[in-house]
């Protein structure tokens, strides 16, 4: 099985405040099945660990601080369970935290977003509206100077609409065409017809990028008499100042370089900021302009400050509300992962716990060296004073690194004591929990098993319950006693875990109770039945093939169903794979059921059945424990080859061996069929013996080509 | 003997990209640029850039993650990485309005670039998606998407067949981080497997060496080189 190739998943707030976002999870993606965190992975785990995406870690510890535990979380949609994270009910990823915690349809501000979302004209239908409501409240303008108004405001959108302004960016100075502007500039003579036609321009001129235009139209309604005209104006020339301080920071690729905002018009920004907020304190765009001060304070540079202000938005932003989702996205990108922050002092034990966790990861990709942490223990440790109000949040990292790093895995107990008998888990006890139980069982501690179902009381949230599952089921796994997974009653429910176990680890005895079992669903024992059946006829055990075939099938359309109805023959003629079998358990050389047998493995895909490209679990996965079946792994090549050689085999059967011994490579050049390749000087030779010795036979007919 | 060996491979390096060794983006003209990567001077001799433009997201929203490019020769993709393929009609719409909006700005625009990591066993799904895609599409952009190379090892060929006529080519990883993926010449023979035009990305610094069944697969149609920050 290929891993995913890995990329960067980015996810900015929009495309204005876009910046590196180049490590927050770049990983080499699919994680394995365990409970280990020390590698960046993008199958992230409901516990605080170094794999996760960072922002699954800080969301994590920000519903803890705002008390919403995983309890209550729906997991995603069904439709999107054939995306890349293979085992949605056990692990994680941001996107799908993100949906579960903030699902789309409960957020109104996803409706009614226009084809100019993540540009600078999303406000401009918002802004149309404002001022239409303004202009109604104004009783001083005159209706119809309010509707020409309307109408230029309207027309004023073809700046939006065309790509004008993106265009003017890039051309030559002295070649600029002029801006669309309004057909007619609107009779108005009123007082406050003049100031909101003086406003509309104003606007028109900053959705075009002449920021000139803009920022003395803006300023010069400082006076104005209208209220709105007054406070937006002021609000207006922050964002004068900010798309201009970025306008010049945007490449031939579409890309930002955060090292050219224009510095001096930052700092004009931030003073019309601070203006702005003095005068509105509780103003109409008070919270945007808090918004747009950290905004200013990123393209200035200043992260020790916007640091701070993140720091304190952690500690008031509800993990209720999607603003939530939204501040950790801004704070990884803009701060733990943007490079120009590299070095920032981080302040609050929120943004400092996300950090170490990112700094523990074991940066060895390969795998192959020794693991190398990105802080070390002495180092994590001369944080303890900034922790000294969360020390179950600072032993938890300690003992992280002692069980990553040190490998103390007594040290690690002592730090984490055991607490596992909760009714129910912040995210924080339950991670402490979780790894305590993974040092018992690297300890082999005798009373493992005990503690995990203890924990699993307390474990009830999607994510949270799978992964104490998981943690029980690996130990009963290794201990021998996977009887006691499928046992009636048992604790291990999720349905991911216990397919695992089926696939990999169970041996013929244990797949034979599953699948007459009433405490596995019908699903469960069509897989078991299916996967019995399987093995039995790769590892040639005809006979137990033949009993096992009269197992009642638990889905007449399951997984399990083609051994009773599947296809047996494409041309070569095949009795049904029953009677094929029971004829290779009385004699296992016969040479149409050995064709036969081979041609049902081409069908069902039988042939990369722990082949080759077999995805077998390492040892310290679920599933890596294998109990197994006894024997030879028969492959259809070593059939073909057998019969090729027997000089028992009629012509019609040693054509046809011949015939599929080719096609093992056909189109490709790659053996099909599993076992040893042959070279192609063999393929060559057995295509040449066809051709000579069979030159009447269909299958020499109708062979045309080696590979 | 082992130095002529190591001459020979440098000397084939030299005279043909990818004989051996590892990934030159200077030997190659088509490239991605993933969204937190720095353009890089090789970028200059492009033909074709595939330049990721955004995301839509599980909740079917979609999220720019580049300004307007304007690139003066290149041939332009604009891709967009999908973790759903729940895409609300907005989020479509802003992507149709993105690639005029591209061409508008002087962008030569070679169509849509879907990336989607569909599961070897969901391509059907992903088939029928791409389908309804297509059909709203505008003349003349073409549908790419991206791959992986498990598809061509083990992918149905009824759900490999649905994509024929439904999208132009397949672009597909070979990599996965920074690194190429081991064993990649094994999967790349079943390159062949693939019914559409099909490219294959390697990652700018990882190990390469060109199986030799690419060469005499009439539907390959050559590299793009992931880049990735120095």
């Amino acid at each position: 099985m290929i891993r995913r190739h890995a990329k960067s998943l980015i996810a900015l707030t929009a495309l204005a405040t876009s910046t590196v976002a180049w490590a927050c999870a770049d990983p080499g993606c699919e994680g394995d099945f365990n409970l280990l965190g020390r590698f960046q992975s993008c199958q992230g785990r409901a516990m605080l660990a170094p794999g996760n995406d960072s922002r699954i870690n800080l969301m994590l510890l920000l519903a803890d601080r705002g008390g919403r535990t995983m309890e209550g979380l729906k997991p995603g949609k069904p439709e999107d369970s054939y995306s890349w994270l293979n085992h949605p009910s056990v692990f994680l990823d941001w996107a799908t935290l993100r949906h579960a915690m903030f699902p789309a349809a409960a957020d109104p501000r996803n409706l009614g977003e226009g084809s100019y979302a993540g540009s600078r004209c999303q406000s401009y239908a918002g802004g149309s509206a404002a001022l239409e409501a303004a202009m109604k409240a104004n009783t001083a303008l005159p209706e119809s100077e309010r509707s020409a108004l309307i109408t230029a405001r309207a027309e004023a959108e073809a700046v939006c609409k065309s790509a004008t302004a993106y265009t003017r960016r890039y051309a030559d100075k002295d070649k600029l065409e002029p801006l669309p502007k309004f057909t007619a500039l609107p009779q108005v003579t009123s007082k406050p017809g003049r100031e909101f036609l003086d406003y509309i321009t104003a606007a028109d001129a900053f959705y075009a990028e002449a920021w000139d235009d803009a920022r003395s139209g803006f300023a010069r309604l400082a006076g104005a008499s209208d209220p709105f005209v007054r406070e937006t104006a002021a609000y207006m020339l922050i964002r004068v100042e900010f798309a201009a301080a970025q306008a010049g920071a945007f490449g031939e690729y579409g890309d930002y370089d955060p090292a050219k905002p224009d510095r001096a018009a930052v700092n004009r920004g931030l003073e019309a900021l601070s203006a702005y907020l003095k005068v509105y304190p509780q103003g109409r765009y008070a919270a945007s302009a808090k918004a747009l001060l950290r905004r200013g304070l990123w393209l200035a540079g200043n992260y020790e400050a916007l640091g701070g202000s993140y720091a304190g938005m952690l500690e008031r932003t509800s993990p209720n509300d999607e603003a939530a989702a939204l501040l950790v996205e801004e704070v990884d990108t803009k701060l733990l992962f943007n490079q120009d922050a590299k070095g920032t002092t981080l302040r609050g034990p929120m943004l400092l716990a996300t950090r170490l966790l990112v700094d523990m990861r074991d940066t060895d990709y390969t795998e192959e060296g020794p693991a190398k942490p990105g802080i070390s223990a002495q180092a994590l440790d001369a944080m303890a004073p900034q922790f000294a109000a969360v020390p179950d949040l600072f032993s938890y990292l300690q003992a992280t690194h002692a069980f990553y790093y040190a490998k103390d895995y007594r040290r690690l107990l002592q730090l984490v004591p055991d607490d596992a008998r909760r009714p129910s888990h912040t995210n924080l006890s339950f991670s402490r929990q979780i790894l305590r139980g993974m040092a018992l069982a690297e300890l082999n501690d005798r009373n493992q098993g005990g503690f995990w179902q203890e924990l699993l009381g307390g474990a009830k949230g999607p994510w949270q319950r799978p992964l104490a599952e998981l943690g029980l089921a690996m130990h009963w796994e290794r201990a021998g006693r996977l009887d006691a997974v499928f046992a009636a009653g048992s604790p291990i429910t999720d349905t991911t875990i216990r397919a695992r176990l089926i696939d990999y680890s169970a041996g013929p005895a244990l797949l034979r109770t599953i699948v007459q079992s009433k405490a596995s669903s019908a699903d469960e024992r069509d897989l078991a039945h299916k996967v019995l059946l399987s093995n039995q006829l790769v590892f040639g055990r005809y006979g137990d093939f033949v009993a096992d075939l009269k197992l009642p099938f638990a889905r007449t359309d399951g997984q399990a169903a083609f051994f009773k109805r599947g296809k047996v023959s494409d041309g070569y003629p095949c009795a049904p794979i029953a009677v094929t079998v029971a004829a290779l358990a009385r004699n296992p050389q016969d040479i149409p059921g050995r064709l036969c047998l081979g041609d049902f493995f081409r069908f069902h895909g039988l042939d990369s059945l722990h082949g080759e490209y077999y995805p077998d679990p390492d040892k310290d996965e679920l599933g890596g424990h294998a109990t197994g079946f006894s024997g030879k792994r028969n492959f259809r090549s070593e059939f073909y080859s057998s019969i090729i050689a027997d000089p028992r085999a009629g012509p019609n059967d040693k054509a046809y061996a011949l015939y599929r011994a080719v096609m093992c490579y056909a189109p490709s050049g790659m053996n099909d069929c599993g076992g040893a390749d042959a070279p192609k000087s063999q393929r060559k030779a057995w295509f040449e013996r066809l051709k000579r010795d069979y030159p009447q036979s269909q299958w020499a007919k109708k062979l045309r080509y080696y590979w | 003997m082992r130095r002529a060996a190591l001459a020979l491979a440098l000397l084939l390096a030299a005279c043909a990209p990818a004989a051996s060794g590892r990934v030159a983006a200077e030997d190659y003209r088509a490239f991605f640029l993933w969204a937190g990567v720095r353009p890089q001077p090789v970028l200059d001799r492009a033909e074709t850039l595939y330049l990721l433009a955004g995301e839509v997201r599980r909740d079917g929203r979609y999220l720019p993650l580049r300004a307007i490019p304007r690139t003066k020769q290149a041939e332009v993709w604009l891709v967009v990485r999908s973790q759903s393929l729940d895409w609300s009609p907005a989020a479509e719409a802003q992507l149709l309005a993105e690639l005029d909006r591209w061409r508008a700005a002087g962008n030569r625009v070679a169509g849509l670039q879907v990336d989607f990591d569909a599961s070897t066993d969901g391509l059907d799904g992903y088939a029928a998606f791409l389908k309804g895609l297509r059909s709203r599409l505008p003349q003349p952009y073409r549908l790419s998407i991206t791959g992986l190379m498990d598809w061509g090892a083990n992918a149905d060929p009824a759900a490999l067949g649905a994509l024929v006529g439904v999208i132009d080519e397949i672009v597909v990883q070979s990599y996965q981080g920074r690194e190429t993926i081991p064993g990649y010449e094994r999967y790349l023979a079943k390159l062949a497997r693939v019914p559409v035009p099909h490219k294959v990305a390697l990652v700018q610094g990882g190990e390469w060496r060109e199986p030799a069944t690419l060469k005499s697969d009439p539907l390959f149609r050559g590299y793009v080189v992931f880049l990735v920050n120095q």
